[in-house]
């Protein structure tokens, strides 16, 4: 277990340090963290966030412009 | 026929009765004010509407009802209802005046689980904020949403299946704005269909392998706003004991979509999550999320984001109403800027009282303090004050005060 979670971090490492950032930014919704409030459905300017099948919050990429309002709502902090 | 309806409803209230009915709610009257010069400080989008700033308090009422029970054996059932009403104000929402109705009906058994889905949220035009919806060229304003879906998952053996489909209509009404005139237009609708798939096997108790499939149409005729990916994963979720748990995640996906940069084409997610108690007292887990691409035409990677977080629970008293807890945690996302540290702090004073504060410190974006005082009258009835100010980097703050009451019947 302590070598599974070892590899991982350091695929993040060497992704955070080799890699450059991707011109076009996007927020997602880490699942495990949403408690469905639907606090950033009623805040996103675009109508880009709605529940999904797990009834959590889920971004339609096609429809946001990375504004961020979201992030600042969110109450437990999930949107990353 | 207005009889029949109403017998049957008689019949149903009285069924639902004899078979169990739960029911949730949550009521609070809130009163929010502000110090922001400008709308665009804290609203989420145009406010033509609202052109000079009213910085006086206004108040509104949230009402949130949930009721559920079982109709027969295997069915279940949940009708959530909320309700917002306020002073058209800056509080953080798009709208000062809507209903947010769903109904949902579950089947399960050993090896099938089925849920219907119907949601539908009413705006009052009048109290809403204008939208932006891709591919429309005006602001639009929403009337009503609805959303209809079905979830369906099965398990055959090792293998397991997961559909879902989900038909959204938006319908509202979209203005043209010259030279401060406003020109209204019929009402339109915006549809869209969101597909999910999934097709799972248990390598073993711990290993899952699967491949999913996505599709999103936009049935409006912008084909620009198609979206649809393939996906294939390896997962590995373990309970080591009582006191250790990991769940990890690598997925690959293929996405084809004309909105987004190709250099998301060949996209890959990473996610752990490792979970840990010490004793009966304090428990933590650490997250990690990397979201990550690789573009064929500069045959390099790019990270899209990296969020890393912890969080430590230290829990020294528990009772029938609420468990009295210190909890500090921190997120790492530099890609959003999205680092934060936060804390909180729930205690058991007396008779029944407990009071809870917290701090959010989000060094790019805000500062958020909170303090809740709360009675419980009996473990299912509370009573509760509550006081959240937020201060943004743009120098505008707000503050919300809620008094509210919670009842579980």
């Amino acid at each position: 277990m302590k070598k599974l979670l070892f590899l991982i971090l350091l695929f993040g490492i060497l992704i955070y340090i080799g890699c450059d950032k991707v011109s076009n930014p996007e927020y997602n919704i880490d699942s495990s963290a949403c408690n469905s409030c639907g606090e950033c459905i009623q805040i996103c300017p675009m109508d880009a966030i709605e529940f999904g099948p797990d009834g959590k919050a889920v971004i339609d990429q096609t429809k946001c412009n990375q504004c961020g309002k979201c992030v600042t709502i969110c109450p437990k902090d999930a949107i990353h | 026929m207005r009889k029949i309806i109403l017998v049957l409803l008689a019949i149903i209230f009285i069924h639902l009765h004899l078979f169990g009915l739960t029911q949730w709610m949550q009521v609070s009257l809130r009163n929010f004010t502000t110090n922001a010069e400008h709308d665009i400080d804290i609203t989420a989008g145009a406010t033509p509407q609202v052109e000079t700033i009213d910085t006086a308090s206004k108040e509104g009422i949230y009402w949130q009802h949930e009721i559920s029970g079982d109709l027969l054996t295997n069915i279940t059932f949940t009708v959530e209802n909320d309700l917002f009403v306020s002073d058209l104000s800056h509080e953080f929402k798009n709208s000062f005046f809507f209903n947010d109705a769903r109904f949902k009906l579950y089947y399960q058994n050993e090896s099938q689980y089925f849920k219907l889905q119907y949601a539908n949220r009413a705006y009052n035009p009048a109290a809403t904020n204008f939208l932006n919806i891709p591919g429309v060229e005006h602001s639009t304003q929403q009337q009503m949403i609805h959303n209809t879906a079905l979830h369906y998952k099965g398990n055959h053996g090792r293998f397991h299946i997961s559909l879902y489909g989900n038909l959204r209509n938006l319908d509202y009404e979209y203005l043209t704005i010259e030279e401060d005139e406003v020109f209204e237009s019929e009402s339109a609708w915006d549809n869209d269909i969101y597909s999910y798939a999934e097709f799972s096997y248990n390598i073993s108790d711990q290993w899952r392998a699967f491949v999913s499939g996505y599709y999103k149409d936009d049935l409006n005729n912008f084909d620009e706003f198609d979206d649809s990916n393939l996906g294939i994963g390896l997962e590995f979720d373990n309970r080591f004991d009582f006191f250790n748990a990991l769940k990890t995640e690598v997925v690959y996906y293929n996405n084809n979509f004309d909105s987004i940069d190709d250099e998301k084409d060949h996209y890959f997610l990473t996610e752990a999550r490792y979970t840990k108690r010490f004793g009966n007292s304090w428990a933590g887990f650490v997250t990690y999320i990397n979201r990550s691409c690789y573009d064929e035409d500069q045959s390099k990677f790019f990270r899209i984001s990296n969020m890393l977080r912890l969080h430590f629970k230290y829990s020294y008293l528990t009772q029938n109403m609420k468990d009295s807890f210190m909890l500090v945690g921190v997120k790492y996302n530099p890609e959003n800027n999205g680092n934060l540290i936060f804390g909180e702090v729930n205690q058991y004073l007396f008779e029944g009282i407990y009071l809870t504060a917290g701090v959010k410190y989000a060094s790019e974006l805000f500062c958020t303090c909170s303090a809740k005082c709360e009675y419980f009258i009996t473990p299912l009835r509370s009573i509760w004050l509550n006081n959240k100010f937020t201060d943004f980097n743009n120098n505008s703050t707000q503050n919300i005060i809620s008094l509210g009451t919670t009842l579980i019947f």
